[in-house]
């Protein structure tokens, strides 16, 4: 077990090593000036050469990027080009944020969309089953953006429900938090749903209705559990994704995320900022990977790692 | 300057208003001294770029880092230079190079230490040394010894790097000649050469008072713990979510600032401040976005508190006069007679003025009776013949991407020049992409860009943009690439010149001559329109700062203060 985690671990630190990489060369290779984005568009060709000298800009790329793994190894990752807050604080600042609207979303997709995935694949190809369908159909293809914008319009801006934007208290994560959930709700509905249709085939719950136990045992007490195990890989990975930065949603309701910090990176070339953003968010979907691989023989007892 | 759509923004937040003291009911009078206190609630797109004088450089940063810090000089409402910190205008000597300036007594940084003539020496010692990677040193690089100065604090950089060592100041020269004290109260700054436009940098925010210690005790994080004379000083910053000003209360001037405070929303685009605002959750809204801009100027509860005021901007289309076929000034004249401009400021609702010439109306020195272009297309169509493309000629046309506006612009002009038979292309780039791709040599033939100005100057647009003895090959300002040996000489001469009036008079034959020659369609200077709620009061636009907050109140005796979230 330890040996394969360690594994698990190699592996993961190549993967980040791999990510810095390509992005270090993606940043550099835009036709755009870093120090140029430093000293604003009226800065004299002189300036622009001081600058450069001092920011270090004037280094090959291959010294840059050694720099760059050197500091990063000692946990620092620079110094944003524009404000010139560390990477590394920008980044703790702004995870609550992301953390909480994340947390608010994935707890809408398990709470509802497991419930309505039970209840849909017992209630099997009745009308409720298939307009439930449609509707996730629906809320799969819902753009965040504009889900998020509709919403907002609505139910701040029209209705005065909620605030508009920005993040104050937690009624701020009301409004967000639904736009993540809905979005993602009907996909997890589906998923319970055909796992939940396969599992309840099987003989063990042929026999627990036949020994007269009551429906709701049988669905939720015997089948749910083996229904979950792929929907918990799938919740994991996706919890990473999120915790990455919710890109749209914090963008449309102005939560100071992990997301938004990392759009306002891309939209104002910050070098260090792009490059330290991109490397959070394969870090969290690395360690997703390797906490599931870890806890999935411990949840399915059928899964034996390596010796078998 | 950055330009405002660049980074464009709303303003205002969600702070709560102090309960301070009450006014007697009924509606003040503007200016009447007895309102005061409350809190701005403003947004801001992103972060500003930093609180520090001597990094901050763009439209956003400018009137916040000027709630902390202050520089000699100021602007009155206009563009006219008034006394800041300096007790008055500085005596200038007979040969133009020697500036020296009185301190008012008795301002007090917000650390409690008072401001002495030697906070300048170092403040502007600390904008001209590389370390501080200041983007404004240029401006300060005419101050005597200036150059040997920062070749001297390179050079110390280079060696801390071989010894890997902290940096310190061993090469000589280790000061600027040209900075001193000559007692407490007196600074004098000597130039290499005579400049006028000196008094202008002075009253930027590069030359604010820093006080030594607050950099020593933060080094680089000065930038989110400001100590300065201003208004306000800074209690919180949450980066990404909000700033928080409260009033300073050792500012020297009395009964200033009105404001019990500043809080500052950080985050969300401009329909999202839009909504705010008319939710009431901000005060006061910097720029209407497009979108709702018809609406809210039809909107009679909306139109009496909109504010608007031309921005010393000058969009323009440049020519390359070194690439065909703008190498022929029939073809660049053609361009200007053939590009319908009143048309194009129809495009953008009419947020705009047409542009004669180079410079703004609100720059001193500005000509109304340039000579200019008509929109005159069969005049285009005998010029371009004349130049021998009777036929017309394809060309692409580069335009940024990131705001609508620029393409909007971008799409009248091709059809307008399609009239003659030019076929211009498109090319849309990122911001960053075109600010490189111009400042190329040879590089791109005509693309769409602008200026604003730094200090409301001629020679900021004349000599920064269409000197051809400073064209470089690349990151050259000259985006035209435009040489003319007359207007170069004319254009030295100007820089010399240390009595106003003639300098004046210089500038605008450079200026018409800059005309003649038509390295550039001279577009449009845009207007600025900003929004703010009924009980917000005494507020105005400025030309050289757009806002200043230092004036302002909340009148809460208003009737709408009471439908407030």
């Amino acid at each position: 077990m330890t040996r394969q985690i360690a594994l698990r671990l190699g592996w993961g630190a190549l993967t980040l090593l791999g990510t810095s990489v390509i992005v270090f060369l993606l940043v550099h290779v835009v036709p755009a000036d870093p120090v140029r984005t430093y000293a604003g568009p009226q800065a004299d060709k002189e300036t622009l050469d001081r600058l450069r000298h001092e920011l270090r800009l004037d280094d090959p790329l291959w010294m840059q990027y050694g720099r760059f793994v050197g500091r990063a190894l000692r946990g620092d990752l620079g110094q944003s080009l524009i404000t010139r807050q560390p990477v590394i604080e920008a980044l703790r600042t702004r995870f609550p944020a992301t953390l909480a609207v994340s947390l608010g979303g994935l707890a809408i997709w398990v709470l509802a969309g497991i419930p309505i995935g039970v209840v849909t694949a017992r209630y099997r190809d009745t009308p409720f089953d298939r307009t439930v369908l449609v509707l996730s159909m629906v809320s799969i293809s819902l753009p965040t953006f504009w889900l998020g914008r509709i919403l907002q319009f609505e139910l701040a801006y029209r209705g005065g429900h909620f605030p508009v934007a920005g993040l104050v208290s937690w009624r701020h994560l009301i409004l967000p938090s639904v736009t993540l959930g809905i979005v993602g709700v009907g996909y997890y509905a589906r998923l319970v749903h055909s796992n939940m249709i396969e599992v309840l085939t099987q003989d063990y719950i042929r026999a627990a209705r036949a020994r007269g136990l009551p429906e709701a045992l049988v669905l939720f007490k015997h089948a749910l559990p083996n229904a979950l195990i792929p929907v918990i890989t799938v919740l994991g990975r996706d919890a990473a994704a999120l915790l990455g930065g919710v890109v749209f949603t914090e963008t449309v309701f102005a939560l100071p995320g992990v997301g938004s910090l990392a759009v306002q990176a891309v939209l104002s070339m910050d070098v260090p900022m792009i490059v330290g953003t991109t490397l959070f968010a394969a870090a969290m979907v690395v360690a997703a990977n390797v906490i599931v691989d870890v806890l999935y023989p411990l949840i399915d007892p059928r899964i034996k790692t390596g010796r078998q | 300057m950055r330009s405002g759509a660049a980074l464009s923004l709303g303003l205002a937040v969600l702070a709560l208003v102090a309960p301070g003291c009450r006014r007697p009911s009924g509606p003040a009078a503007a200016g009447s001294d007895s309102g005061r206190g409350g809190v701005l609630r403003l947004a801001v797109q992103t972060d500003i770029q930093s609180l520090d004088p001597a990094i901050a450089y763009d439209t956003f940063s400018w009137p916040l880092v000027r709630l902390v810090y202050q520089s000699l000089l100021d602007y009155d409402e206009g563009t006219t230079l008034v006394p800041g910190l300096a007790e008055r205008l500085p005596s200038i000597s007979a040969d133009g190079r020697a500036y020296t300036f009185r301190l008012r007594r008795g301002v007090r940084f917000s650390n409690g230490r008072e401001l002495v003539a030697r906070d300048f020496v170092y403040s502007i010692e600390r904008v001209l040394d590389p370390q501080t990677r200041s983007p404004g040193e240029g401006f300060f690089r005419n101050t005597r010894g200036a150059r040997a100065f920062q070749e001297a604090r390179q050079k110390d950089g280079d060696l801390a790097r071989e010894r890997g060592v902290t940096r310190e100041r061993w090469t000589s020269p280790t000061r600027v000649v040209g900075l001193q004290e000559i007692d407490r109260y007196t600074l004098r700054v000597e130039l290499e050469a005579p400049d006028l436009t000196f008094l202008n940098i002075m009253a930027m925010p590069f030359a604010s008072a820093v006080p030594r210690e607050a950099v020593a005790a933060y080094g680089d994080q000065l930038y989110c713990h400001p100590v300065g004379t201003g208004p306000f000083t800074l209690k919180e910053w949450r980066r990404g979510t909000r700033m928080r000003f409260r009033r300073n209360a050792r500012y020297y001037v009395r009964g200033q600032p009105r404001l019990d405070g500043v809080a500052v929303m950080v985050g969300g685009d401009s329909v999202v401040h839009q909504m705010m605002f008319e939710r009431g959750e901000l005060d006061l809204e910097w720029e209407i976005p497009l979108p709702d801009f018809v609406r809210i100027m039809g909107d009679p509860k909306w139109k009496p508190l909109v504010d608007s005021e031309l921005i010393a901007r000058t969009a323009y289309l440049a020519l390359n006069c070194e690439l065909k076929p703008f190498t022929d000034v029939r073809v660049r004249r053609a361009m200007n007679y053939a590009i319908n401009k009143e048309r194009v400021l129809q495009i953008i609702n009419g947020r705009g003025v047409v542009a004669r010439g180079v410079l703004p109306p609100t720059m001193p020195g500005y000509d109304p009776h340039l000579r200019t272009y008509s929109y005159d297309p069969a005049r285009a169509k005998q010029l371009l013949a004349e130049a021998g493309y009777r036929g017309g000629f394809a060309v692409p046309l580069w335009v940024r991407a990131d705001t609508g506006q620029e393409v909007r612009i971008a799409e009248a002009i091709q059809q307008d020049l399609a009239e003659v038979g030019i076929k211009a292309d498109l090319k849309t780039v990122a911001f960053a992409t075109l600010i490189d791709a111009m400042g190329r040599r040879k590089n791109v033939q005509l693309g769409l860009f602008g200026w604003s100005q730094d200090y409301p100057d001629p020679s900021n647009f004349l000599d920064v943009l269409l000197r051809g003895d400073r064209i470089v090959e690349v990151n050259c300002n000259n985006a035209a690439f435009y040489s003319n040996p007359q207007v170069d000489d004319l254009l030295r001469r100007a820089a010399r010149d240390t009595d106003a009036k003639r300098r004046l008079g210089i500038y605008q034959q450079v200026e018409q001559t800059v005309v003649d020659d038509a390295p550039w369609v001279f577009l449009l200077h845009p207007l600025h329109f900003t929004l703010h709620q009924p009980w917000l009061r005494d507020h105005r636009l400025h030309p050289v700062w757009s806002e200043r907050y230092e004036g302002l109140w909340l009148d809460r005796s208003d009737a709408a203060w009471r439908r407030r979230p």
